[in-house]
């Protein structure tokens, strides 16, 4: 067995997942649509090639698993099986199964487990009636290797025979050929053809100078039509052509891939390994003579294959050739290098930082700025995947859960093609799950329940994506009931998350969703369901520096709204110092800066406008050493709507940040989120906005709860 | 135009193995504007080489003027024609067969 190549191994895997993805999309795509050709194709060839690479690595379980789909697949394919909800029903878990087991060969386990050969014998069960109405001659079944699709269809040929002038002498008797021709079919109509006879003085009666236009009817292939002339194919004229191209060019257009102008012919069954050869052999002799002619020219003049059917052919090839261009657009990298090169270019940012500060001047300079700033853009843009694919596998989710719940809901995808960081899209993944079943789940009603409501039996889930502003906004939106405002807000304060009587806007009431206290089983129904594992989703979502919201309209639905940034890598920062340190607030949450008032110095708070504006004297949090400088700033920061300022001793200004990760000694560290190195080589910490102040605030509770004044302890061991 | 008309009968094998013997005999039945009556009686086999000598002589009976008929074809080289679709005067026997 060839496992001792890991590394085929594992681009196996990753191949098999990636067909395992576009069979089951395949699948989902053919249940909207049965008839459609390329997809049926689509779906077929990633079986084939699940089959043919699980082959190569003696996986045999997965190669006699695959082979039955692909067979089946293939009767679909030539229209002898019809596509139907029950037979997507069946294949999806068989694609399913699939799935485990190449999880399970990734993990080293090549053998199937006892539940999955159970599992896999119980599915080929159900496969099985669907093979049969088939009705597939056994030996196809048998022979699957064999790609040439011979629908057992009569096919009209138009048969050009011109035997060669030795073969009555060598024994051979066409009138003894044309009548096993016969024997395959019907001949429709066959003529003489005596126009090469000679004048009697020059006739030879042991030469053959007789030719046959035959047309024949069969339901044999071309290839065995061929084989009667087999002993006299050496120097005669044999040519076989189809009379209703229609179904070759048919089938050539919906052909897989394939390089070669021959292979295509050649598979369609329009054209047979013979003639080609022999079509290549005239091709090199003409070469030779001096002129370069193209195979199909050839292939048409010997009147091998009629006009009709090369130009389709020549087309298919193209289409090939098309999509092979476009596969090289994208290129697999391994993700360490990517990691690597977008590392260097950090580094090549902090650098040129650096030389930035010494030299504001030169016009070199400059362009070397924008150039740098250039391959930033460029790297991160290698990072970067179309949301796309991820959206896509929630037609699963949502085709699963509705069969599950007996709803109708209908998925639109929009923005798929929005670009964001893989790893980003990889750790979103999950949280949009849970968005999406909670939707389904609590948000539509069942079909009785809208009825009632006026509403279409149909509901609507729809998932859109775009960029705004330097972030991607996700959006998980349904036609459902909507969230209930007054019973969070009874809950909530139930709860004693908020004070009885408060005031608060519709925004702030739905953000109590994602509070933890909602995430008991008890308030599923009695809140929409929509409590359920919130607060996990949003610090899912708030773990990639994103956010999270809800926008709902009782009884209309509601929408919510994830908003995350474009890359995990670099930041643009806003760089203040405290003391001797520096810090990086992010960017986007900073609304103003603002002049620390200095009658404002002994209390906790000043006035913005008018407006009670609450402060962090980050010098103080932090405990740093060293007096405060005397005109201090504040840096107001907006958090869910709510903004607090920070209190600092300088501004540097804006500053493109290369986040390094803080490493594991302080993964518990809440309130700074990496650090990174200055042009200077000094370390600056990142500030996590969102923490920063909810940490500060529940500090502040505890302080007033004990009323005793917690000096610098709380400083970084527990922000 | 003197109408001349001679006949001919074949006999046993009319094959490549006896092509080359009936052929010259044929033609010298062949003169201007006759036309020979070929019997196809005693034909007890024919093959492809048969078959063009038949076709070759009529056409070179036409060319001088005359023509060739082919009459009492046995069985064996009815079954012959057929399956060419040639009815037993070799003429193309139209449709299906």
């Amino acid at each position: 067995m060839a496992f001792d190549d890991d590394e085929a191994l594992d681009t196996f895997i990753t191949e098999a997942r990636e067909l395992l993805e576009s069979l089951e999309g395949g699948l989902l795509q053919l249940e909207a649509d049965p008839d459609d050709v390329e997809t049926i194709n689509a779906i077929f060839r990633s079986a084939h090639t699940l089959k043919g690479s699980s082959g190569l690595f003696g996986l045999d379980h997965l190669v006699g698993f695959a082979h039955v789909m692909e067979t089946l697949l293939g009767h679909v394919r030539e229209g002898t099986v019809r596509v139907t909800p029950e037979l997507i029903s069946i294949l999806l878990p068989c694609a399913d199964h699939i799935h485990r087991y190449v999880e399970g060969v990734a993990e080293g386990r090549i053998e199937p487990s006892a539940a999955e050969v159970a599992e896999s014998e119980a599915l080929l069960a159900r496969l099985a009636p669907f093979d049969s109405v088939a009705e597939v001659p056994a030996e196809t079944a048998a022979a699957p290797s064999d790609e040439t699709p011979e629908a057992a269809v009569p096919r009209a040929w138009n048969l050009r025979l011109r035997f060669g002038p030795d073969c009555l002498r060598n024994g051979m008797d066409p009138l003894a050929l044309l009548r096993y021709l016969g024997s395959l079919g019907t001949i429709e109509r066959i003529t003489v053809d005596d126009s090469a006879l000679p004048g009697a003085s020059d006739m030879d009666p042991e030469t053959s100078y007789l030719a046959f236009e035959a047309e024949l009817s069969t339901e044999a292939p071309k290839s065995e039509i061929e084989s009667v002339f087999d002993f006299v194919r050496e120097d005669s004229d044999i040519r076989i052509v189809p009379r209703d191209q229609d179904e070759f060019i048919g089938r050539i257009a919906s052909m897989p891939d394939r390089d070669r102008l021959g292979d295509v012919l050649q598979e369609s069954g329009a054209v047979t390994p013979g003639e080609i050869d022999e079509a290549l052999r005239i091709q090199r002799e003409r070469t030779r003579a001096g002129g370069t002619v193209p195979i199909g020219q050839v292939l048409i003049e010997q009147g091998i294959a009629p006009p009709a059917v090369v130009e389709a052919a020549l087309r298919r090839q193209l289409r090939t050739a098309d999509s092979r261009s476009s596969d090289t657009q994208t290129i697999r990298i391994d993700a360490g290098r990517l990691d690597r090169l977008i590392d260097l270019v950090g580094e090549l940012v902090i650098a040129q930082a650096g030389v930035g500060v010494h030299d504001r001047l030169s016009e070199a300079q400059s362009q070397v700025t924008r150039l740098i700033d250039e391959v930033r853009h460029s790297a991160l843009a290698l990072r970067m995947v179309p949301i796309g694919l991820t959206l896509r596998r929630f037609e699963r989710v949502v085709r699963d859960v509705c069969v599950d719940l007996g709803k109708e809901v209908h998925l639109t995808i929009t923005g798929g093609d929005a670009e964001m960081d893989k790893a980003l899209v990889e750790r979103i993944s999950d949280p949009l799950t849970h968005l999406v079943r909670n939707s389904l789940d609590h948000g539509i009603e069942s079909p009785d329940d809208r009825r009632r409501m006026g509403k279409p039996a149909r509901g609507q889930l729809r998932l859109n994506a775009y960029h705004d502003a330097g972030s991607i906004v996700i959006e998980v939106s349904d036609d459902g009931r909507g969230l209930d405002r007054d019973r969070i807000l009874a809950k909530a304060v139930d709860r004693g998350l908020v004070p009885a009587g408060a005031m608060l806007t519709d925004h702030e009431v739905f953000d109590l969703v994602f509070e933890p206290g909602f995430s008991t089983a008890e308030t599923v129904s009695s809140l929409s369901g929509r409590g359920v594992g919130m607060d996990v989703v949003r610090r899912n979502v708030a773990a990639l520096r994103g956010n999270i919201e809800v926008d709902s309209v009782r009884g209309q639905g509601a929408t919510i709204r994830i908003r995350l940034p474009l890359t995990l890598a670099i930041i643009d920062g806003f760089l203040v110092e405290v003391g001797s340190s520096s810090f990086i607030v992010p960017l986007d949450r900073v609304t103003e800066c603002v002049e620390f008032p200095a009658d404002d110095r002994d209390h906790d708070h000043m006035n913005l406008r008018g407006e009670v504006l609450p402060f962090i004297r980050l010098h103080q949090l932090f405990g740093l050493d060293g007096e405060d400088a005397r005109r201090q700033s504040v840096v107001v920061v907006e958090q869910s709507g709510q903004r607090t300022g920070l209190v600092v001793d300088a501004l540097l200004g804006e500053f493109q940040t290369v986040i390094k990760p803080l490493g594991p000694l302080f993964s518990e560290l809440k309130c700074v989120s990496g650090s990174t190195i200055l042009g200077n080589g000094d370390v600056a910490l990142i500030l996590d906005v969102g923490p920063l102040i909810t940490e500060y605030a529940d500090l502040e509770r505890t302080r007033y709860a004990t009323s005793g004044y917690p000096g610098r302890r709380m400083a970084a061991t527990r922000c | 135009m003197n109408h001349d008309t001679r006949a001919v009968e074949l006999r046993d094998e009319l094959t490549i193995q006896t092509a080359a013997v009936e052929f010259p005999r044929l033609l010298a039945a062949l003169d201007k504007n006759a036309t020979v009556r070929v019997g196809l009686a005693g034909v007890t086999e024919m093959d492809t080489a048969g078959l063009q000598l038949l076709l070759a002589v009529r056409r070179e009976a036409r060319r001088l003027g005359g023509d060739a008929e082919f009459h009492d074809a046995s069985d064996a080289v009815r079954a012959a024609l057929a399956i060419v679709h040639l009815d037993d005067k070799l003429r193309p026997a139209g449709g299906a067969g």
